[in-house]
């Protein structure tokens, strides 16, 4: 295929491949249909064995190969030779075919311009198509001329008339077709038009067409069965005229007078008849007296019957013996079929011009026999044709062109015609209805060129006793002007459907689509940045949810770009207020752990928390001792201070303070009215929210914080977990402060107890030889021994500088002075700052030093006694003598203790004690 | 250029149609010998010259006028036509001599002649003429017109005696019975002299020899019987051609009427689209194709020439006429 592809590319330059295929697409089409349409010319020329019908049908074989052979160009890419084979192919057989076949010229003109134009529309370059264009539209307009032209080999066929409604149809459709699928590629308004048409236009084609080729057959059958059954009665009629001749005739005579007759002309012509049995009377008359008789009674016969004109009789010469027209007598008509076969019977002889008459008469005859059966002449009655005429004037209730008539088989009218300008005698009828009659002498019913030139619908009949043919006929105009009409009226109906089809098409496409593009345009308006766009449209349908969608997506970016700064704003003060407040707990937190002094702790708690969460009170309470009551330890502003002058309390359990700590549980008040629990308290008027925070510690409540707003819902999630937080870190440092409160009193007992301890050890040491050293020249110290000890002094004085010139700075252990030093200057100036702070750092040094050798001291002390004790013990140890023992131990406590007196004894078992 | 090809295409084309016998490129060339004046009693031949139905044919014809004095029997004979018109007694009468001609068919199925009389003259049977002036052609009576008038008189057992002939001469409409001469003038066709009376406004009376059992064709297109059997297909053509020209004359009179006019512009076209009229049911008697003859007609022929003593033997009349032809013309 590529390769096929790339070759056509090479021989006619670049191939749009869609046009390929359709060209192809289009050129399988017309081949099918030429296929479709060749078989069914064939079918007719079969059927009408017509040598056009071949012709044409042979030609369209042709076209038919020439269409495959395109086909196949087309397949190998030859797209445009192809085409144009086909289309030539079309400019051959339509006109052909209108050449050969007559009548199709003015609906073959434009079909052939329609099929090749929309052949070369489909599948040639656009120049191209303008070249096929014009020749379309040259062959459609010689195609259309040529049926016009005057033709006389051409066919008539009714069939091809009959189909070409459908002809049309399948033009109609195909074209609508390529509109419908040429708009399927175009928008939504396209489309619906295009399938409303399409729906509405396609099935009243169809049923158009089926309708009007059912109607036209219904009518057909219809008219042929009215002419048919017209013409079967215009036969009885005929035959009716034709027995009331007979039977008249046998009125003429009864039998006797008839033997008389028959006689009387025997006499006349001198012949001899057999003797009669009884002829008594007859004989004695004169022969010809007989026959005036007998002209009397023949015209007697006439004037009552009304049948014949005339009655005559002949003899067996032919030559007319009695008549009633006397002009008549005499004459022969020895070689007249009614004389030589109404010497055999009863007949009636066709109508038959007569010169001297100057006109068509029907004659009837009998022969004339008596009772011997012999033969006098023959009897008969002449009869014009005025009942015949009669019979075939009478209506047949066909309208204007309904006739009935006979024909002669000399194809001359006999009776007259409806129309003017075609007299009985010298119009010759040569119809297909006539010559079938003739030639086949049978009854039928046919479609077919009457003798005026016009399509007529006949029926005709055979009357084979008159040898003639009985034509009934209708023109086929007004005949099927019924199923004309109805057919114009399927026709209007249809396109006036099909305007309304378009017009109903074109309402619903735009309430359709006209929301559609308001959407579009309100779309495009919100690209363009223009929110406030309402699209009204007021519809209940899926549009009119569209469009309220629609409305609510506008609104809701609106909404959603308009607050979106505000929420912004909004997020961002609840972030600072948030920031804010962890700042001012983590501040709070900090400040609590910072401060040691519970009450300091508690009055900067309170404030910053005000401050910090910018609120309208804060109260911090702590429960009593005894648990009962929850006192208000802080509280800001004007309210705090009074309620902290009457001691303001709340017992534990009630109101939102008391709930929380005995809860160990925060409790909110949104607004302040709605809270059961809480106290309406008076010196906090503008309160509107409330929250009750727990100081909790150790898994023990000290008490509680209160915080007020004078904003209602002040307090969400947020900012109560901040503040409990905060409450809880304010309530470990308070319970640290606490803590460390008591450690700092305990540590200061206990330093008190130690500084005593080590006091009382300087001062018996002191007791004895208190040690004094002085130093006044560089490099020497020595004891003091005179002079008063001044440490005294220094221990109430602390630091004691005299103006002097001198010092004296306390040595203090564990805060109690056991000595001084005292300095002076040599020059009794005045002791700097300075030399002070280094004597007494120095002190302090000392202090220390001293009080360690002293504990060193005491703890060799200590050591040695020990030591003692272990080797009493050890002694004691080397006997097992209980008295060896304790005499043992007596001594040796003795001895260790230098001891004046000492004695061991053991108790008695009577429980004495043994006392040393 | 390409119309000059398409023409020589056409042309080519055309002559090889014409050319469907393939024999004869040649027309032939027929000479026919009329039994009268220009008339329109020969429309058939005029219109089939002039309609190119005998050129179709392949004949090329020359149609000659007769006259009084023309025998057309003797023409054909003697060759100087290869067909003639004429009536049945000299197609008889050239069996019992040398000339043997053959009729191929007739004109008018039925007698035209008429005796006519004015409608005041109270003449309306033969039998009205004892003791009346009667015009013949020929007061001869030999004419065979007047052996045919004659025959009905002997027919109905009228003795000629009885009346005095006198020579018809003005054979215009009703002048002779005008001119006082004649009680009544016999030997007309009916489709001639008293279709002119009736124009000029007269009154006739009309005695048809054929009611009284004279039946004899008086305008049988007879050819040689050399002719006959040398070449049958062209006398075949011929008839064909001629009975062509009849059937569209009876039913375009008017147009066949201005045909024969152009053979005699004297004639007037009004009388010949009458007379053409008049013709109509005696060419077209509708039981039998046009021209065919009956046998009984004939047999009626020869009775009336033996009665008149023209003819002395009967002759076979099989030798005498053929429907052959006209029944090949279908």
């Amino acid at each position: 295929m590529r390769d096929q592809r790339s070759r056509a590319q090479h021989t006619e330059g670049v191939v749009d491949a869609t046009r390929l295929k359709k060209a192809y697409r289009v050129a399988f089409i017309i081949f099918i249909a030429s296929l479709v349409v060749a078989g069914f010319y064939f079918f007719l020329a079969w059927q009408l064995n017509a040598w056009q019908m071949f012709a044409l049908a042979s030609v369209i074989t042709g076209f038919s190969l020439a269409s495959w052979i395109s086909l196949r160009l087309i397949k190998r890419g030859r797209v445009r030779t192809g085409i144009w084979i086909t289309i030539a192919g079309m400019w051959i057989i339509f006109p052909a075919a209108v050449t050969l076949i007559a009548d199709i010229g003015p609906i073959f003109g434009p079909t052939v311009f329609i099929l090749s134009y929309l052949v070369s529309s489909q599948s040639l370059p656009p120049k191209q198509n303008r070249r096929a264009l014009i020749g379309s539209l040259i062959v459609g307009v010689l195609t259309a001329a040529i049926g016009f032209l005057p033709l006389d080999y051409r066919l008539f066929v009714p069939q091809i008339q009959a189909f070409v409604p459908a002809i049309t149809a399948v033009i109609a459709l195909v074209v609508a077709y390529y509109v419908v699928r040429q708009a399927w590629t175009g928008n939504i308004r396209a489309r619906l038009i295009s399938s409303f048409l399409a729906l509405v236009i396609i099935p009243l084609v169809i049923s158009g067409v089926i309708a009007s080729l059912v109607i036209r057959q219904a009518a057909l059958t219809d008219v042929y069965e009215h002419l048919s059954s017209s013409a079967a009665l215009k036969e009885d009629s005929v035959n009716t005229w034709v027995g009331t001749m007979k039977e008249t005739l046998e009125l003429v005579y009864q039998e006797r007078e008839a033997t008389e007759v028959v006689q009387a002309l025997l006499d006349v012509q001198s012949l001899p008849a057999e003797e009669p049995a009884d002829s008594e009377g007859s004989g004695e008359r004169d022969p010809e007296d007989v026959l005036v008789t007998t002209k009397a009674d023949l015209e007697d016969v006439v004037e009552r019957t009304d049948v014949f004109e005339e009655i005559f009789v002949l003899d067996l010469e032919g030559q007319v013996v009695v008549s009633t027209d006397d002009n008549q007598v005499g004459k022969f008509f020895s070689d007249e079929p009614f004389f030589q076969e109404g010497l055999q019977g009863e007949f009636v002889q066709p109508p038959q011009y007569s010169q001297s008459l100057d006109r068509f008469t029907v004659v009837a005859s009998k022969p004339l026999v008596n009772a011997q059966e012999n033969q006098g002449g023959v009897l008969a009655g002449r009869a014009d044709l005025d009942s015949l005429n009669e019979i075939m004037l009478a209506d047949i209730g066909l309208g204007e062109t309904g006739e009935t008539y006979l024909v002669r088989p000399n194809n001359v009218l006999l009776t007259p015609s409806r129309f003017e300008g075609y007299q009985a005698g010298d119009t010759y009828v040569r119809t297909e209805g006539v010559e079938t009659a003739f030639s086949e002498q049978q009854n039928g019913t046919a479609t077919y060129e009457g003798y005026r030139g016009e399509e007529v619908i006949g029926a005709y009949r055979w009357l084979p006793n008159l040898e003639l043919a009985l034509i009934a006929e209708v023109g086929e105009d007004e005949a099927l002007r019924t199923a004309f009409t109805a057919t114009i009226t399927n026709l209007g109906v249809a396109a006036g459907a099909a305007v309304v089809a378009v017009l109903v098409a074109l309402f619903v496409t735009r309430t359709i689509t006209s929301p559609l593009f308001t959407l579009v345009g309100a779309a495009e308006q919100i690209v363009a940045g223009d929110l406030d766009v309402i699209v009204e449209v007021d519809r209940k349908d899926e549009i009119g949810t569209l469009a309220d969608t629609f409305n609510n997506m506008a609104a809701r970016l609106r909404e959603i770009l308009g607050t979106l700064e505000q929420r912004v704003a909004e997020r961002t003060r609840d972030l600072e207020q948030r920031s804010t407040y962890l700042e001012g707990a983590a501040e709070i937190s900090r400040a609590a752990s910072s401060i040691l002094e519970t009450d300091t702790l508690i009055r900067r708690v309170v404030r910053l928390i005000k401050e910090r969460f910018d609120l309208y009170y804060v109260g911090l309470f702590l429960v009593d001792e005894r648990n009962e009551w929850a006192v208000l330890q802080a509280g800001t502003g004007a309210a705090g201070r009074k309620m902290l002058a009457r001691e303001h309390r709340i017992r534990i359990g009630e109101g939102m303070i008391g709930w929380s700590i005995d809860n160990a549980e925060a409790r909110i008040a949104l607004d302040v009215g709605e809270d059961a629990v809480r106290f309406e308290n008076p010196d906090l008027p503008e309160t509107r929210s409330e929250a009750a925070l727990p100081l909790r510690s150790r898994g023990w409540v000290l008490g509680a914080l209160t915080v007020q707003s004078n904003e209602a819902a002040a307090f969400d999630q947020d900012v109560i977990t901040t503040l409990q937080t905060m409450a809880d870190q304010v309530a470990v440092a308070l319970d640290n402060a606490e803590l460390f409160a008591q450690r700092e009193a305990a540590l200061e007992a206990e330093r008190r107890a130690y500084g005593d301890l080590s006091y009382e050890a300087w001062k018996q040491l002191s007791r004895g030889a208190v040690p004094r050293y002085r130093s006044d020249a560089p490099d020497v110290a020595y004891p003091v021994t005179e002079g008063t000890p001044q440490a005294e002094r220094a221990q109430d004085i602390q630091q004691d500088q005299q103006n002097d010139g001198s010092a004296i700075v306390p040595i203090k252990i564990y805060g109690k002075t056991v000595g001084g030093i005292k300095i002076s200057t040599t020059d009794s100036s005045a002791l700097t700052q300075e030399q002070l702070t280094l004597v007494q750092n120095v002190s302090e040094q000392l202090s220390t030093t001293l009080e360690s050798a002293r504990l060193y001291e005491e703890t060799q002390r200590r050591a040695a006694r020990e030591q003692l004790t272990s080797e009493i013990a050890a002694h004691m140890r080397e006997t097992l003598d209980v008295d060896a023992v304790m005499k043992t131990a007596v001594r040796e406590i003795h001895e260790a203790l230098e001891l004046y007196d000492i004695a061991v004894e053991l108790e008695s078992p009577e429980g004495s004690e043994e006392t040393v | 250029m390409k119309t000059k090809t398409l023409f020589v295409v056409l042309t080519v084309l055309l002559v090889l149609t014409a050319c469907d016998g393939g024999a004869s490129a040649e027309p032939d060339q027929v000479t026919v010998q009329l039994s009268w004046f220009p008339t329109v009693e020969f429309a058939g031949f005029y219109v089939a010259d002039q309609l190119g139905y005998y050129e179709e044919e392949n004949i090329d014809v020359n149609l000659v006028a007769g006259g009084p004095e023309t025998d057309p029997v003797a023409e054909v004979f003697s060759g100087n036509a290869e067909f003639g018109l004429s009536a049945g007694d000299g197609i008889i009468r050239s069996q019992t001599g040398d000339q043997n001609v053959v009729a191929l068919a007739t004109i008018f199925r039925q007698s035209p002649l008429v005796v006519m009389a004015l409608a005041d003259s109270g003449i309306q049977q033969p039998k009205d003429l004892v003791g009346k002036t009667v015009g013949v052609i020929s007061t001869d009576l030999n004419t065979t017109w007047d052996i045919q008038f004659m025959a009905m008189l002997n027919k109905l057992e009228i003795d000629p005696d009885s009346m005095t002939f006198v020579a018809n001469e003005l054979y215009h409409g009703a002048d002779d019975l005008l001119s006082g001469r004649m009680d009544a003038s016999s030997g007309n066709f009916s489709t001639n002299e008293p279709v002119q009376a009736e124009m000029d406004g007269y009154d006739l009376n009309l005695i048809y020899y054929s009611d009284y059992g004279i039946e004899f064709y008086n305008n049988l297109i007879f050819a040689d019987r050399a002719l006959i059997e040398e070449n049958p297909d062209l006398v075949q053509r011929f008839l064909r051609a001629t009975l062509k020209g009849y059937q569209y004359a009876i039913e375009n009179p008017q147009d066949a009427a201005e045909q024969t006019l152009k053979y005699d512009e004297n004639l007037a076209l009004d009388f010949q689209t009458a007379s053409m009229e008049a013709q109509i049911p005696l060419i077209d008697t509708g039981d039998a194709p046009i021209g065919y003859m009956d046998e009984a007609v004939w047999e009626n022929s020869q009775e009336i020439l033996l009665n008149q003593d023209v003819i002395d033997d009967p002759v076979d009349l099989n030798a005498v006429y053929t429907n052959e032809f006209v029944e090949g013309a279908q």
